[in-house]
């Protein structure tokens, strides 16, 4: 079931969370409202269910209006934050809740909860509250107690956020199986740019109630449309210089940057991602700049080296372990770093 | 901060000393007055036509205004805990002013309003509806000032709960009506019990303003503690502690169950948490 957000607004009092966004989501496709806290992301999921009546725009579910459809018959299934659960009801019970409203017979309901208790593991669990449970438990309850009555869209408000980094990881993987298997239409909320990238079919990049970039994880990660995409989407190091006829000049060092072909020089801002540093013992010239290592992280299959420009700013740079023992990295080392990508912004005159 | 063992033997027995004083003391003092010329003089005091009637109407007083702060209460306390509505804390501070404002002052209030020179009395009078020194003056005072106990205990666990199993509800298709039902009331029903025992407990000690708005008329407008006042100034010693008798065993089971309803909800909790922890242990609750 698709879903067509258009011109999307919602305001509390003097705060704008959402602002005039539109947003599709295609039928069977597992979408990621990514961005930082305030950014309206949330709000927007609750547009979606019902639980916010957007100040303007139109929702659309398979393409019939939803404006004005109360929550309970929009065909949604939503996981909370904190799961909601319900406190005073067995597992049985919550996962049965949707169906006992519906009035089904007590055998159909009971035989659907089963299965779905055996399609989330939670066999043996029926009979337990949910304060009886682990974090990962209840958010599975959580899960199977949206899905029991065969939603059309599933919304999931940051799924793994209160979960510990380990169950997290488990649990991501999980999702996106379960999701290959169900194939329902999902929106999920997140601030955490891994978990969206690893998770996704695409992701939607969101900005102070605005829309940055829609895309792939690909290509919002590889292609970012601007610098707060660039920013909000992993580690990265700035550099100011300048642009001209193909060529950035960052310092004493000069890259080529095809895009930017005007013969006018321009100011820019030039980004490069920790994995886009190589380190060398010896100059590359001037495709290369030299820097002093501060800091080694050594553990992970990755090293995380941190180096001080002799401008003073800080690089940090990640390379393979084994390239890392080759270089016999140690701190208080002059080395040279030379960029093997880079992202480029030319900076806005208009203000 | 750990006191010696002298001085904490001096606490206890002082807090015990000072709460025998002035708790039990009396208390005793009431069930024996009312039983020093045995059974049979308790009985025919209470059996007296004046304590039956003043019994019958403390009993219809308290009924009408269980039921009246019962609705209003779930209303009230639903409507202030999940609406923000311009004024609100005004509301908020005028639900606290019938426990503010003194019984006397609450009763002379209804006087000047429904009393013959009162804004409503020529009305009233016209249409022939007695308010004052009547029923309706007496169930009025009782539900005005028993009015913000329900409402209290229900807002404060609402606002507490949130608003998040109420959304899972709907989210889930459940109507309205199924939510309050399935979702709310379930969460209240401790709260409303002890609202429901407060309210019965004040509405049956009610003396002030019940006394002003009343007239005070023996066997018509006499509630209990009206009736207890006017026989011990009658110098009639047993009937008044005999009449004290149904209110002090009242205060008795609202503590009581006041205490019930802790050691219940406590329990539903200590039950659950002890089913899991001895079997699972520490595994079962970090496992996924």
């Amino acid at each position: 079931m698709d879903i067509r957000l258009t011109g999307i607004s919602k305001r509390f009092g003097a705060f704008v969370a959402v602002d005039g966004v539109d947003v599709g989501v295609r039928s069977g496709e597992l979408l990621a409202l990514l961005g930082p806290s305030g950014s309206g992301k949330t709000t927007l999921l609750r547009v979606i269910a019902g639980l916010e009546e957007p100040d303007a725009g139109t929702v659309e579910i398979g393409g019939a209006e939803a404006n004005g459809v109360g929550v309970p018959d929009r065909g949604i299934g939503f996981v909370f934050q904190h799961y909601a659960l319900f406190k005073h009801m067995t597992v049985h019970d919550n996962v049965g809740f949707a169906l006992r409203m519906q009035k089904r017979p007590k055998a159909e309901v009971s035989a659907r909860v089963v299965k779905l208790l055996t399609l989330f593991s939670l066999q043996g669990l029926a009979h337990r509250y949910p304060d009886q449970l682990s974090g990962g438990q209840r958010q599975r309850v959580a899960l199977a107690r949206a899905l029991a009555a065969q939603p059309r869209i599933l919304l999931l408000d940051e799924p793994f956020g209160a979960l510990d980094a380990q169950v997290r990881q488990e649990l991501r993987r999980w999702l996106r199986r379960l999701h290959d298997e169900i194939g329902v239409t999902t929106v999920f909320v997140t601030h955490d740019q891994e978990e969206a990238l690893e998770v996704a079919d695409r992701i939607v990049v969101m900005n102070k109630g605005r829309i940055e970039q829609t895309g792939t994880p690909e290509e919002v990660f590889a292609r970012p449309a601007n610098e707060f995409v660039m920013h909000f989407l992993g580690n990265v190091n700035v550099f100011h210089g300048r642009v001209e006829a193909g060529k950035a000049y960052v310092g004493e060092m000069v890259l080529g940057a095809p895009p930017h072909g005007a013969i006018e020089p321009a100011a820019a801002r030039i980004y490069f991602r920790p994995h886009e540093l190589a380190i060398e013992r010896t100059s590359a010239g001037t495709s290369s700049f030299r820097a002093r290592v501060t800091h080694v992280n050594p553990f992970g299959g990755r090293v995380k080296v941190e180096l001080v420009t002799p401008g003073g700013e800080t690089v940090i740079a990640e390379l393979p372990r084994e390239r890392y023992e080759e270089l016999q990295l140690r701190r208080d080392m002059d080395v040279f770093v030379s960029p093997t990508d880079s992202t480029i912004f030319v900076e806005d005159y208009s203000i | 901060m750990r006191r010696s063992l002298p001085i904490r033997g001096l606490l206890i027995s002082v807090t015990v000393a000072w709460l025998l004083l002035v708790l039990a003391l009396p208390f005793a003092y009431v069930f024996s007055q009312a039983f020093a010329g045995g059974f049979a003089v308790f009985r025919d005091a209470l059996a007296q036509p004046e304590a039956l009637a003043a019994v019958r109407l403390s009993a219809i007083a308290t009924t009408v205004a269980l039921v009246a702060n019962l609705v209003f209460g779930v209303a009230a306390g639903w409507a202030l805990a999940r609406t923000r509505f311009p004024g609100r804390s005004l509301v908020l501070v005028l639900l606290d002013l019938p426990i503010a404002v003194s019984p006397v002052v609450a009763g002379l209030m209804f006087v000047l309003l429904f009393g013959r020179q009162g804004w409503f009395g020529p009305w009233l009078e016209a249409v022939g509806v007695k308010v004052v020194f009547a029923l309706p003056g007496i169930l009025i005072a009782t539900t005005f000032v028993t009015l913000p106990f329900i409402a209290r205990e229900v807002l404060t666990v609402l606002e507490e709960t949130g608003t998040a199993e109420e959304e899972a509800a709907l989210t889930l298709g459940a109507s309205r009506t199924q939510m309050f039902v399935h979702i709310v009331l379930p969460a209240i029903r401790w709260a409303l019990f002890y609202g429901v025992v407060l309210t019965a407990a004040r509405a049956l000690g009610e003396f002030g303003a019940v006394s002003v708005v009343s007239g005070n008329i023996a066997g018509q407008t006499q509630t209990l503690p009206l009736h207890i006042e006017a026989a011990y100034i009658d110098y009639d010693v047993i009937g008044a502690f005999a009449s004290a008798v149904p209110l002090t065993v009242m205060a008795a089971l609202t503590i009581l169950a006041q205490k019930v309803v802790a050691a219940l909800s406590s329990r539903e909790r200590g039950a659950r948490v002890a089913e899991v922890s001895p079997t699972e242990g520490a595994p079962g609750w970090t496992s996924v």
